[in-house]
């Protein structure tokens, strides 16, 4: 492991979920941080840093649902591969939905990655692990 | 003359006897020669002359001299006879013996010297010498030569001359006696032959012949005479003529043999009379007198003949004569002339005859060709007189008539037609002649060339005639037919057609009803018409329309003329006709029925636009007359939504440059009706002069296009709903089976601390998908079962409301007002209770940090229509959020308990019900105002 503290950005509004994601996360101990936020306006305000003064690091990996109150997941993901700061930021979209337009719109939008939500247990934990062993300890990046 | 030779009037063998006996008393040789010199008696000729002179070619020919000689002068001598001393120096007596004054015959005597005139021995040895004789003999021979004295000679002379021609005068009345016996025998048979001969003739001849006597008795009456009178010979004779008839005819029969017996001339006359069957004969009757030795008339002949038949001849001659004297006078008025050609083995070529015609004909007259051609041959057009020539060449060797027609030049007339006939006879010095006439048929030529002009024309109108067109006769055979006729019998000229029957040409079964149709037509005497179907060879049906007529020639049927054309064409056009109209009916009734309007547009050349044809729908779809329509075009068009007039209008040019069907969709607006979508569906087509046509339809589609946008809207809608709940669902579902799954590891690794929430989070996660089924359950049932409408008391349904929701309000301390004259509206009061909770419940639950909520249920005016709202106090929504609020498992907080199906249930409870609903809000803690109208 390298020294450097990896930071996840989890944007999903239910909380089961997310305490799904953060549990398994934990336990696999890939990740230092898991930032959670509920809806894309609060993603947005993070990784665009819109609180103003915040200064919040970038975080490694996004976990991104597409289901979002207030601003959708798509339009984070647009916005966040039209920014030339954000651009480079492994998006993995992770959600229930496992319709094709949804995949093709996320593709479309320059998504990294596309996952559906498993539902067993097994499963869901199994893909976590792989998804955080993938992004965060082989796969590499500049920063 | 007596015609005798000396021979017949004397026996010469007496005589010679009598003059050799003569010869011993004279020693005189004597000879008698006739008339031609000929020697008849020869009596003591010398040994002298016959041994030596006469057997001496030389000598002999002396011989001769003195014969000829004494010939010579037999009858010119002087004295009682001549004397001469011949060129042997013999001495010669001659005298003619004469009878009836005739030289019948010469005697002679000779071969003798006169006492006195005796040659010298030497002169005779000389000449016997000279003639080569052997000199002893001839010597011998001279010496016996008698020498006599001159009154010797001359009594021994004059007495056998007298004797001789006594006998001989003797000898000629015998011969006449002899002759005149014959002759009277030779008459009398005559007599005896002419006699029967007459009598063969009296009774064989077929006239009558009859004798009388002066008192008109019947001395004779041949055969033929009896069978007239019907009476025996003997019975007729010794009777007159009157004895057993008192015709008229007998008694100037009677008369007139008296009146021959008294003038002794010969009567000749006819008369016609009664036979016994009571026909009448004429008959020619001469009465000829007969005279005996002394002059008198003793008895007369009559002759009578039957010239009945003759009569009739002389009549027939008579009329045959009066004929040709008015052929002639006919003949004279014929444009031509008669005439006879001669040809001459040797080439000449004349006109014995030409009658007067010829004048007229070629301006030539009679004369001029009568010993040459050349004048009138001059006259013939020169492309024909070779081809003349040729046919009378032709002619004059088989003897066959010819006939010809030629041009001449005619002085006056110019060119003539002229028609020559003529027969060819050899004559018997080998020229050919050739009676014939000729003839101007300059008119009947210029007819006959109009005829056949006209023929031509006829047989072109026939064979050019687009029917089969026939003549036939009685029987129905084919007298003529045109080309048409021909092709279809399958015949290659029309000339093969003459003569055949249907029978020859078509299948027996067609023959038999053709023939069958000329014989009712004949008999009908009319027109009769027929169509009538067949099927040819390749069994391909034709149809056949055939007229037959009779045709009368002086009333009497002769035959069929027909005509048939194929009507096939026409025929299918008059179905196609027939199914046209029943197509245009039908069309019309489709027209009539179907939601639209159908048209024609023509898009000319000159790029004006026109519209010939227009249903009635164009009444209902533009509120447009279709005379309107078709009248001017600028009204229809400018009825087209502004804004679709350029996209319709390249689409047209589209259609008309690609020659693609022409489709569009386009608003127009409609007089009464205000904006309608319509669509246009057509299809060009190229016309022969340049312009383009389109058949079309347009109907209105403005329901559709509602029900389209209606249905992409459902669409969505639906999508969304399925989409929304397979991830609300899935999400409680995976919440359930994650934890279930996490509590089950925590169970097994005895880790226990979180098992409790975790339980909890799966029961609301349950619970949610609970609510949310119910939800779906209620919002499907709006949608589906909405009650009838019915007077609602809006003010006692909006307390019903709030006293249900008692519990809820007076927990949160919300406060509500109600606005005090709330209307009776038609509704379903059921659906209506779900609106005013969802938004009253709605305000509760999103009242965001308001410590004194407080809601008011109003109702105000707004444009004639009456809007209900539910207000509250609360943070208020974003503008940009207003829309999504409405959509189904939207939800602008989900920390908020809640399904999100909330609005869009009662969104789609007042669309069912005819009315809208809206959010007014500014957000920002503004309070919200959620309005609604009702129908």
């Amino acid at each position: 492991m390298k020294g450097k503290p990896l930071t996840i950005l989890l944007v999903e509004d239910n909380p089961d979920h997310a305490e799904l994601v953060i549990r398994n996360m934990e336990e696999f101990s890939v990740a230092n941080t898991i930032v959670h936020v509920q809806d894309g306006e609060a993603a947005l305000d993070y990784l665009l840093d819109r609180d103003a003064g915040m200064h919040r690091p970038l975080p490694h990996l996004v976990l991104l649902d597409l289901q979002l109150p207030k601003v959708s997941g798509l339009e984070v993901l647009k916005q966040v591969k039209q920014d030339n700061r954000l651009r480079a930021l492994p998006v993995v979209m992770l959600t229930t939905s496992a319709a094709e337009r949804d995949m093709a719109k996320a593709y479309e939008y320059h998504a990294n990655s596309y996952l559906s939500k498993p539902v067993d247990f097994c499963d869901f934990s199994r893909m976590l692990k792989d998804l955080g062993f993938y992004w965060l300890v082989w796969n590499r990046r500049p920063w | 003359m007596t015609g005798y030779r000396i021979d017949q009037l004397l026996d010469i063998e007496q005589v010679r006897q009598l003059l050799e006996s003569h010869h011993r008393l004279s020693q005189m040789a004597y000879g008698v020669f006739d008339a031609d010199g000929n020697e008849v008696i020869a009596v003591g000729w010398q040994d002298i002359c016959v041994r030596f002179y006469r057997a001496h070619p030389v000598a002999c020919a002396r011989c001769r001299e003195s014969d000829a000689f004494i010939k010579a002068h037999l009858h010119d001598f002087e004295g009682e006879f001549l004397e001469y001393r011949c060129k042997n120096g013999m001495i010669d007596v001659a005298m003619p013996i004469i009878i009836d004054g005739e030289h019948a015959a010469t005697f002679f005597t000779g071969q003798f010297f006169y006492e006195d005139d005796r040659p010298d021995l030497e002169y005779s040895m000389m000449h016997g010498e000279g003639l080569g004789f052997d000199l002893e003999e001839y010597l011998k021979a001279l010496e016996l030569v008698h020498v006599l004295s001159r009154e010797h000679v001359r009594s021994n002379m004059l007495f056998l001359r007298d004797m001789v021609g006594v006998l001989a005068r003797c000898g000629l009345n015998n011969l006449r006696f002899a002759r005149e016996a014959e002759e009277r025998k030779r008459v009398e048979e005559e007599l005896r032959v002419r006699e029967e001969e007459f009598r063969a003739l009296a009774e064989n001849t077929p006239d009558t012949i009859a004798r009388y006597d002066r008192e008109c008795s019947r001395l004779f009456a041949n055969r033929a005479f009896a069978t007239l009178a019907g009476m025996p010979e003997d019975e007729l004779l010794g009777k007159t003529p009157t004895t057993y008839s008192s015709s008229p005819a007998a008694v100037e029969y009677e008369a007139r043999i008296r009146g021959v017996f008294q003038s002794g001339l010969v009567d000749e006359y006819e008369f016609t009379w009664p036979d016994g069957d009571g026909r009448p004969i004429t008959s020619q009757v001469r009465i000829v007198p007969e005279r005996n030795r002394e002059g008198r008339i003793a008895s007369v002949l009559c002759v009578g003949r039957d010239i009945t038949k003759w009569k009739q001849y002389e009549a027939e001659l008579l009329h045959r004569a009066k004929l040709q004297e008015r052929l002639a006078a006919v003949a004279s008025t014929v444009p031509g002339f008669i005439f006879t050609i001669r040809v001459e083995p040797g080439g000449r070529t004349c006109f014995p005859f030409a009658s007067n015609g010829i004048e007229d004909l070629f301006g030539i007259r009679p004369e001029e060709i009568r010993d040459d051609a050349a004048v009138l041959r001059a006259r013939y057009h020169p492309d024909d007189l070779a081809r003349h020539l040729e046919l009378v060449a032709e002619s004059g060797r088989t003897l066959a008539p010819f006939r010809i027609e030629i041009r001449i030049k005619h002085p006056d007339k110019g060119e003539r037609w002229v028609e020559i006939r003529s027969n060819p006879q050899r004559q018997p010095d080998g020229a050919t002649e050739w009676h014939g006439v000729m003839i101007d048929v300059t008119e009947r030529k210029r007819m006959e060339a109009l005829l056949a002009a006209r023929e031509q024309y006829q047989r072109t109108l026939l064979d050019n005639f687009p029917f089969f067109v026939w003549l036939k006769d009685k029987e129905s055979r084919l007298l003529a037919a045109n080309q048409q006729y021909a092709r279809v019998a399958k015949v290659g000229t029309t000339r093969e057609l003459e003569g055949r029957t249907d029978f020859d040409l078509f299948p027996r079964d067609l023959a038999e009803k053709y023939v069958a149709d000329d014989r009712a037509v004949m008999a009908g005497g009319a027109t009769k018409n027929v169509e009538e179907m067949y099927s040819d060879e390749n069994g391909e049906l034709h149809w056949m329309e055939t007229w037959k007529s009779p045709v009368f020639v002086n009333g009497q049927v002769v035959g069929t003329v027909g005509c048939s054309r194929d009507i096939t064409d026409r025929k299918r056009n008059e179905q196609m006709l027939l199914e046209r109209a029943e197509l245009e009916r039908r069309q019309s009734q489709y027209f009539r029925v179907a939601p639209g309007y159908f048209y024609t547009l023509v898009l000319r050349p000159d790029g004006t636009l026109f519209v010939p044809f227009a249903s009635d729908g164009v009444i209902d779809l533009y509120g447009l007359r279709p005379e309107a329509v078709t009248k001017d075009l600028s009204l229809f068009v400018s009825q087209c939504h502004p804004d679709d007039v350029e996209f319709t209008s390249l689409k047209m040019e589209q259609s008309a440059r690609e020659m693609s069907p022409y489709h569009v969709e386009y608003r127009i607006n409609h007089p009464e009706k205000g904006e309608r979508w319509i669509e246009a569906r057509s299809l060009p087509q190229r016309e022969p002069d340049g312009s383009i046509l389109w058949h079309g339809f347009m109907y209105d589609i403005t329901t559709r296009k509602w029900m389209e946008k209606e249905l992409q809207r459902k669409n969505s809608e639906l999508e969304r709903f399925t989409y929304t709940v397979s991830h609300d669902l899935k999400s409680p579902l995976i919440t359930i089976k994650s934890f279930s799954g996490s509590i089950k590891s925590d169970l097994a690794s005895g880790r226990e601390d979180r098992i409790e929430t975790d339980l909890n989070r799966i029961c609301t996660a349950a619970d949610k998908m609970a609510a949310l089924l119910d939800d779906l359950l209620e919002l499907s049932r709006v949608g589906r079962i909405v009650g009838a409408p019915e007077p609602v008391d809006m003010a006692a349904l909006v307390r019903e409301v709030l006293e249900n929701m008692e519990g809820i309000l007076n927990e949160n301390g919300v406060q509500v007002a109600v606005h005090p004259e709330l209307p009776t509206v038609q509704c379903d009061p059921q659906r209506m209770m779900e609106v005013v909770q969802n938004l009253v419940e709605n305000a509760v639950k999103y009242r965001g940090d308001q410590t004194e909520p407080r809601i008011q249920v109003g109702l105000r005016e707004e444009g004639g229509r009456r809007v209900f709202f539910v207000r509250d106090n609360g943070p208020g929504i974003e503008p940009k959020y207003h829309e999504n609020i409405f959509g189904l498992f939207n939800r602008l907080d989900t920390r908020i308990p809640g399904t999100g199906i909330g609005l869009a249930l009662v969104k789609r409870i007042i669309e069912v019900q005819g009315g809208s609903i809206w959010v007014e809000s500014e957000g920002c803690g503004g309070g919200s105002t959620f309005c609604f109208t009702l129908k």
